[in-house]
């Protein structure tokens, strides 16, 4: 019975030391990365291959969750066999993706790349779900792209991104038309039932005579 | 037993009296109303009296009220200014500042003058163009500061439809300047300081034929 009593005690003992351990760690760690992640933002990288060396500014990232200073960039994937991809200048802001398949130059890396197609197709996956995801939220801050581009006989209607906006979601609607018909394009767009000053414009071969 | 019963019952409608009375007394806040030079007054109506004309409540100048807390309509009235009900929500103390647009009839009045001090503007900022341009809508808005307007190319060779510029005008000290310059369509994104109610009015500006 005391035997017994005294296993116990020890059990339990070892029990509170490995939860102490355990929970001095969780805490410890905890710490650690708030402090390292403070002032940073997470951007997912997606390399093919996966364990392609990466580096932004001469730091080297994995492929996957990281954390970073928001700023700009020098990025650059390589791995041997594969043709390099440097990115200069690049600005990351929160929220940022780098998705980068590289391509395969040496025998050895095509060997790998037609050993590995699932590597390429989950990455096009990827790419093709976050393409689709930024194209509604762009639909859905500039609803007349619907609509476009728009061609008649007397008229075209199309759009570009407005290169003033970083965040790529602002667009320049661009109207093709002789002086006869810009008044018909103006009205088109109204008659989408879109509100003209919602947007900027840029009339092709027309030069505004009070724009001095 | 009936004595019981009376002094009870007097208890009840004395302590349901009292939570009335605490009720309204409590939902009572300090409105101040400010009105502008224009306003000759203003009449206040709870939301629910508005289409009876009911307890109205007629204020000619600035001056601090209580009103329970609620839905109101207020109407203001003066000479030059425009009488659209103004909606109110009470929630708690507030100042309440009554400066309306002056009614159309009253911009119409001012118009004409505006039309030939703005047109001046645009001949001194414009001269080797202007003459090719007509000046052929405009109107006034809010206090008469702004003037939206339609410039038509009246020397095109073409005898069909021809560019048709809109531009906005703004009056500061007294003098009225071009803001921004007159284009195809004005979007908001560059007319940033005009409000967005005279820039789709002036951006549905049509040139008569």
């Amino acid at each position: 019975m005391e035997i017994n009593t005294l296993k116990n005690n020890k059990f339990v003992r070892l029990f509170i030391i490995v939860f102490v351990i355990i929970l001095v760690f969780i805490v410890t760690y905890s710490i650690y990365q708030m402090s390292y992640r403070a002032g940073k933002i997470q951007i997912v990288i997606n390399t093919v291959p996966t364990d392609a060396k990466i580096t932004l500014n001469d730091d080297e990232y994995k492929n996957g969750e990281n954390y970073i200073v928001a700023g700009e960039y020098k990025i650059i994937v390589q791995k041997d066999g594969f043709k390099t991809i440097e990115i200069s200048q690049d600005i990351i802001k929160p929220g940022d993706e780098v998705d980068i398949a590289l391509e395969a130059e040496s025998d050895s890396a095509k060997d790998w790349a037609s050993k590995n197609p699932q590597a390429y197709s989950n990455f096009a996956n990827i790419v093709d779900k976050k393409t689709n995801k930024d194209g509604a939220a762009f639909r859905t801050l500039n609803p007349i792209v619907n609509k476009l581009p728009y061609t008649n006989y007397l008229f075209s209607i199309g759009y570009k991104l407005d290169s003033s906006d970083k965040t790529d979601n602002s667009i320049i609607i661009t109207i093709n038309a002789s002086e006869q018909y810009r008044q018909a394009a103006i009205l088109q767009v109204k008659q989408w039932g879109y509100n003209l000053a919602d947007y900027n414009y840029e009339f092709i071969n027309f030069d505004n005579p009070f724009k001095i | 037993m009936k004595k019981k019963i009376i002094t009870i019952s007097i208890i009840i409608i004395a302590a349901v009296g009292l939570l009335i009375g605490l009720n309204y007394f409590l939902s009572l806040r300090d409105i101040t109303f400010k009105l502008s030079t224009d306003v000759s007054e203003i009449t206040i109506y709870k939301k629910a009296n508005f289409e009876n004309k009911k307890n109205p409540i007629k204020i000619s100048s600035n001056q601090t009220i209580r009103l329970q807390t609620g839905d109101y309509i207020i109407v203001p009235s003066g000479e030059k200014i425009a009488s659209n009900q103004i909606n109110l929500t009470i929630t708690k103390n507030a100042e309440v500042e009554i400066n309306p647009n002056y009614s159309a009839n009253y911009l119409n009045s001012l118009y004409a003058e505006a039309k030939t001090s703005i047109y001046q503007i645009l001949v001194a900022k414009y001269p080797d163009i202007i003459n090719n341009y007509s000046l052929q809508t405009g109107q006034l808005f809010i206090k008469g500061e702004w003037f939206g307007g339609l410039l038509v190319n009246i020397k095109s060779d073409r005898d069909s439809i021809k560019d048709c510029f809109k531009f906005i005008a703004h009056k500061e000290n007294n003098v009225w300047q071009i803001v921004n310059y007159p284009d195809l369509i004005l979007s908001q994104n560059v007319y940033k300081t005009v409000p967005a109610e005279i820039i789709n009015t002036v951006n549905n500006f049509i040139a008569e034929n």
